[in-house]
């Protein structure tokens, strides 16, 4: 362990050696798109153009953050980027008419995150709309439940003429709102007994929408949460062993519940057929190696289904390779790291329920994504945040990220 | 550029990516576990203990100034080693009760049975109460004197904090 050997000032506190990561990353994407752009024989030139779009963006925000939010995470900040980069990459490589449109979704999430990092610490009284959001959060569900559209087998999209969009992921945010709301001012069980029936209300529209990645995702958002707004084992154990009957349940209430776990025991029972996408997904992670085949030299893309949503992880592995894979895990762990530092900084226990509520969303989205993509546990068809294609899913993974920078901005002691 | 010089240009590239990612992976590890450090260092514990909203005394050493020991936002009182004002040998619960700070004002809640000792003054707290400077605190055999001054910063639900 280090040893400080003088109490450090306040300009030892400067974020250190932030300006390399920004070097390396800019190299990165410069790099990646150059290549890209010699793949089909001519020069590319969209290709160069769209990584210098890029950079700028990346080098816009690291000036917005140094000068003008220095109470801001940079670390947060520099690693979304990273991520969303990577992510990038891969669209590009793999289709560029979705990386444009995911440019899209990563610029209008950039734009809310800094709304909310503006807005947010002005706004005092967002806990006391937990009424308003839950109204609003059953109502979006209920919308996918009744009038949803159908897609990879789940009825969690809802269309409006061109627009379509999954109501599950800004209930998520919704759900960390209430969650705070109600836990911030409520410890006694008995007070926090609506809040319960809400999350649990929210959890059987998903079911019925057969969107088991979302259910597990609010389920496991809301122990945490439980347990850090109350403290109470008992309770926590009590709503753990609920939802674990409830799955009992599904599973054999269910059959696409049993036929997702069937293939999780042993997909090799039917590779061509329930089994196909995790066998496909392990033959890309292991012909990847550790250092990957090469950007552009993969064939997943041929072979495996939802490439560049639910197994986006599996590309990245075959064409990076199994350590850059490793890495991509690792950046997440950093961020919630970072997260749950800024929650143990928060002044009030609002904030801190939110941020970790926030941070906790996205670990156990990464978790589910990777966790099904190596067959660690079944596949749920949760996207990867930051990196999957999907504007719901970035917006919303830009939002929790707004919150925990504006929640670094409200108890941020000092510059950075 | 053919696709055979492609394929040999892309194979060398991956290592120079795997060395890029495990630069940043490293630098941004480096860079939170830094910033954790001095902010522990600069700033005292993150989250174990937070800001001292009150001062509290087992009545029968309260003159001593030692005994008075610092209440932070919601310590929990009792016989157990992670309770933050912890009583040993006057009958306390493990988590016998819970002091706490709301827009300012301090409140303590009941954490034992209804059948156990707990008084504001001699008066028996069902749920929670507020609680004022000067007031004692009755937990089983302890008599705990709180100094807590009004209107206190931070604590639960503070919008000033």
């Amino acid at each position: 362990m280090m040893k400080l050997r003088k109490k450090p000032t306040a300009s030892n506190l400067q974020s250190p050696m932030t300006n390399g990561i920004v070097f390396s990353l800019t190299l990165f994407v410069l790099c990646s798109f150059c290549l890209l752009s010699m793949k089909n024989g001519a020069v590319d030139y969209a290709a160069l153009i769209f990584s210098l779009i890029l950079v700028g963006m990346v080098l816009f925000q690291y000036i917005l953050f140094r000068f003008a939010f220095v109470r801001a995470d940079l670390q947060i900040m520099l690693i979304v980027n990273i991520l969303s980069m990577l992510g990038m990459v891969v669209q590009y490589r793999l289709d560029p008419a979705t990386a444009y449109r995911q440019f899209i979704f990563y610029a209008a999430g950039i734009v809310l995150m800094i709304l909310i990092m503006i807005i947010l610490p002005k706004m005092k009284k967002l806990r006391s709309l937990d009424l308003f959001f839950a109204c609003a959060a059953i109502a979006l569900l209920c919308l996918a439940t009744f009038f949803g559209t159908e897609s990879g087998g789940s009825r969690n999209w809802f269309s409006i003429g061109s627009f379509t969009f999954q109501p599950s992921e800004p209930v998520k945010v919704l759900l960390v709102l209430i969650l705070a709301g109600e836990l911030s001012k409520n410890r006694n069980i008995r007070k926090i007994i609506p809040t319960g029936i809400f999350v649990g209300i929210s959890m059987i529209l998903l079911v019925l929408q057969k969107d088991l990645g979302a259910t597990l995702l609010y389920f496991g958002a809301a122990l945490i949460m439980l347990y850090l707004g109350t403290g109470n084992i008992p309770i926590t154990l009590a709503a753990f062993g609920a939802g674990a009957g409830g799955a009992v349940v599904s599973y054999h209430l269910f059959y696409h519940v049993r036929t997702r776990v069937a293939v999780w025991r042993d997909p090799w029972a039917d590779p061509l057929g329930s089994g196909y996408q995790i066998v496909q997904s392990l033959i890309a992670i292991a012909s990847g190696g550790l250092f990957g085949m090469g950007l552009g030299n993969g064939v997943a893309k041929g072979l495996l289904p939802q490439y560049d949503t639910d197994f986006v992880f599996a590309v990245i592995c075959e064409e990076f390779g199994q350590i850059i894979g490793v890495c991509v895990l690792l950046f997440y762990f950093v961020l919630v790291f970072r997260g749950c530092i800024i929650a143990l900084r928060a002044k009030t226990r609002f904030e801190a329920l939110l941020c970790v509520g926030s941070v906790a969303m996205l670990a156990l989205q990464t978790i589910t994504n990777i966790g099904g993509v190596i067959r660690f546990i079944p596949l749920t068809g949760v996207t990867l945040p930051f990196i999957s294609y999907g504007g719901s899913s970035m917006i919303t993974s830009m939002i929790f990220i707004g919150i925990v920078q504006a929640i670094s901005i409200a108890n941020g002691g000092r510059r950075r | 550029m053919t696709a055979l010089q492609y394929e040999l240009f892309a194979g060398v590239m991956r290592f120079v990516f795997v060395p890029l990612f495990l630069f940043m992976l490293i630098r941004c590890a480096k860079n939170a576990w830094l910033e954790y450090r001095y902010e522990k260092e600069y700033f005292g514990d993150v989250g174990t203990r937070g800001e001292v909203m009150g001062y509290g005394a087992l009545l029968d050493e309260w003159q001593d100034d030692d005994a008075w020991r610092p209440l932070y936002d919601d310590a929990d009182i009792g016989s157990a080693s992670d309770c933050s004002f912890r009583v040993k040998g006057h009958g306390l619960r493990a988590k016998h009760a819970r002091i706490y700070f709301e827009r300012g004002r301090a409140y303590v809640q009941r954490l034992c049975l209804n059948d156990d000792i707990l008084l504001v003054n001699g008066t028996r707290v069902a749920d929670k109460m507020q609680i004022f400077e000067g007031d004692v605190l009755t937990c089983a055999e302890a008599k705990i004197i709180l100094s807590i001054p009004n209107n206190v910063k931070g604590g639960r639900n503070d919008e000033t904090a």
